[in-house]
């Protein structure tokens, strides 16, 4: 009897084993992991590690290129995500009609480029955005080299982000829309026939618990990217579009600079660490709102 | 007609305008992938620059591209690594959420809280410490190396967790008092019921891994195990120097077909998936 007790209360570790030993080994340990070893000069000039105290994050501190990365990843997700929920909202907005036909023609049409790869929104922007035959030069009667100018690099990988992500905002917040109850329309329409009052006091209050989740969790996702500069930029020119992840492999693995690339990479983990509670906090007030 | 329902009508036709402006504009890179399959090298070089080709050279342009590069390999890879860790997935997940749904055990909230931690850290920002793992555990270069990272997936997890906690408490309860054991009332009763759930992660899991590039991109030094986006970034990268942009946006196009067939074809639950997996 007591046997079959001990092995009903091991057996929801059972279950969980799997999982854990798997986001133990590739999550939860290289956070720990990391943690110790950007205490260490570790690396191509020290094979073996050598215990430095703090001053892998002092140089990451004191480093221009640090923050220009930082700079960039920051532009880089701001403007994508306020780009697409912006863009996005607009389109749902007035995809929002029944009156309006070709729903499916709209929605496929904006939302396709969300199933691609990164990697072929690279290939066909990369071609798009060539300086002699791109048809973006050809189109406007431009002479930019987009991709390796400094003042347009940047601001390029934003277009093509935005063209990605456009479609899956507009998908979110057209069924947020739709699931307002009609009646709240019509009972404001006795009163007022002005579209900003009905946008102001009933679409957006009712859409904005859907709004906050979806800007964090893209917020959270574009601080992430790194294929497009990968493939499109490779973090140049002069840095100008080097992105935090990207700045991780070009110092941790293609310079095989580790103690310096784990103390980076810590950092980021203790930036996604404090958005991800926020995320847990605000989940929890909108449990609350719903009650 | 009065003036209300004019200027109904007239808001109406602005509401086509902009969208059909919009979705004019996320189609074009399609439509350029499209018609530059088409063109041979004088079309590329051509000025002033025309939108259709003079002369159509799909076939030409395919056969130089599966010339190039060992495009079935990369399908093949690309396959079995998309089946082989959804199905490794699943089995994994579904235990797992079985767990966090009906048993109360010690450490269940910070265990959950770990899950949640997974969810907000993508494995691209654990490139090096993974990197360095999967040097020590000698994987470099194999399928399995481009895989194992995602094998627990916190989004698996919690959709599924949330499908069994909507089931009815009684279900499990008089399975018991039947004598059914855990693993039995998964197979006969609680997988099928959380179907839906299951096909939504099917969906998102498979988009994702068959898209997946910078990670399965680290971890191959060969063709033996890569993916068809590494594959195409690396035969793009190749051909940009000579301005082979009617090869690459063929590959491109071998690269996305199966995904545009498979997303027109099953487009509701593609959507549904995306929809539902956004709004957690």
């Amino acid at each position: 009897m007591s046997k079959r007790k001990l092995l009903a209360a091991f057996k929801p570790y059972l279950f969980i084993a799997p999982a854990f030993v798997f986001l133990g080994t590739f999550t939860i340990f290289p956070i720990l992991h990391t943690f110790y070893t950007s205490f260490f000069r570790w690396g191509v000039l020290s094979p073996e590690p050598v215990f430095i105290g703090l001053a892998n994050y002092l140089e990451a501190v004191s480093s221009p290129v640090f923050w220009q990365v930082w700079r960039n990843t920051l532009l880089y997700s701001i403007c994508t995500v306020v780009g697409t929920v912006l863009l996005g909202l607009m389109l749902a907005l007035l995809a929002n009609n029944e009156k309006i036909r070709g729903q499916a023609f709209f929605r496929t049409s904006l939302f396709y480029p969300h199933v691609l790869p990164w990697a072929v929104a690279a290939m066909v922007w990369m071609w798009m955005f060539q300086p002699r035959r791109g048809l973006i030069n050809n189109l406007f009667d431009l002479r930019i080299d987009w991709l390796r100018n400094a003042a347009y690099a940047l601001p390029a990988l934003i277009i093509v982000a935005i063209w990605k992500g456009t479609g899956f905002n507009f998908l979110l917040f057209l069924s947020g829309l739709q699931s307002i109850p009609k009646e709240f329309y019509e009972a404001a329409e006795l009163e007022t026939n002005s579209w900003w009052h009905k946008f102001r006091y009933i679409t957006w209050p009712m859409l904005s618990p859907t709004t906050f989740v979806v800007l964090l969790l893209a917020i959270i996702g574009s601080f992430q990217s790194v294929d497009l500069v990968y493939i499109m930029t490779q973090g140049g020119p002069a840095n100008r579009t080097n992105v935090i992840i990207y700045y991780i492999y070009q110092q941790g693995i293609a310079s095989w600079r580790l103690g310096y690339g784990s103390a980076l990479s810590f950092l980021l983990f203790t930036i996604l660490l404090a958005l991800t509670v926020v995320y847990l906090v605000s989940m929890e007030k909108r449990v609350h709102y719903d009650r | 007609m009065t003036g209300n329902s004019r200027r109904k009508n007239l808001g109406l036709l602005f509401n086509y305008a902009v969208l059909t402006f919009f979705a004019v504009l996320i189609v074009t890179p399609l439509f350029w992938i499209f018609v530059t399959s088409l063109k041979g090298q004088a079309d590329i070089f051509r000025r002033p620059l025309a939108v259709f080709p003079s002369q159509v050279m799909l076939l030409a342009n395919l056969q130089e591209v599966l010339r190039r590069a060992p495009w079935a390999l990369y399908f093949k890879n690309t396959v079995v690594l998309v089946f082989g860790l959804l199905a490794v997935q699943l089995v994994v997940a579904v235990l797992a959420a079985y767990a966090f749904a009906f048993y109360d055990f010690r450490g269940k909230a910070v265990l959950f809280i770990l899950v949640l931690l997974r969810l907000m850290i993508s494995p691209d920002s654990v490139v090096l410490p993974n990197y360095l793992t999967i040097m020590r555990l000698r994987i470099m270069d194999t399928l399995l190396a481009v895989g194992l990272p995602f094998v627990g997936s916190a989004q698996a997890i919690l959709l599924f967790r949330q499908a069994f906690l909507q089931l009815p408490r009684e279900l499990r309860e008089s399975a018991q008092v039947d004598g059914c054991g855990d693993l039995r009332f998964l197979q006969q009763i609680g997988v099928p019921l959380i179907k839906p759930a299951i096909l939504t992660f099917s969906i998102i899991s498979i988009v994702y891994q068959w898209n997946a590039f910078f990670w399965p991109m680290l971890v191959t030094e060969s063709n033996t195990a890569r993916t068809l986006p590494v594959g195409l970034a690396q035969f793009g990268l190749r051909a940009e120097s000579g301005s082979e942009w009617g090869l690459t946006m063929t590959a491109t196009l071998l690269v996305i077909a199966p995904i545009l067939i498979a997303f027109a074809v099953f487009q509701k639950q593609f959507i549904n998936s995306f929809l539902r997996s956004g709004l957690k």
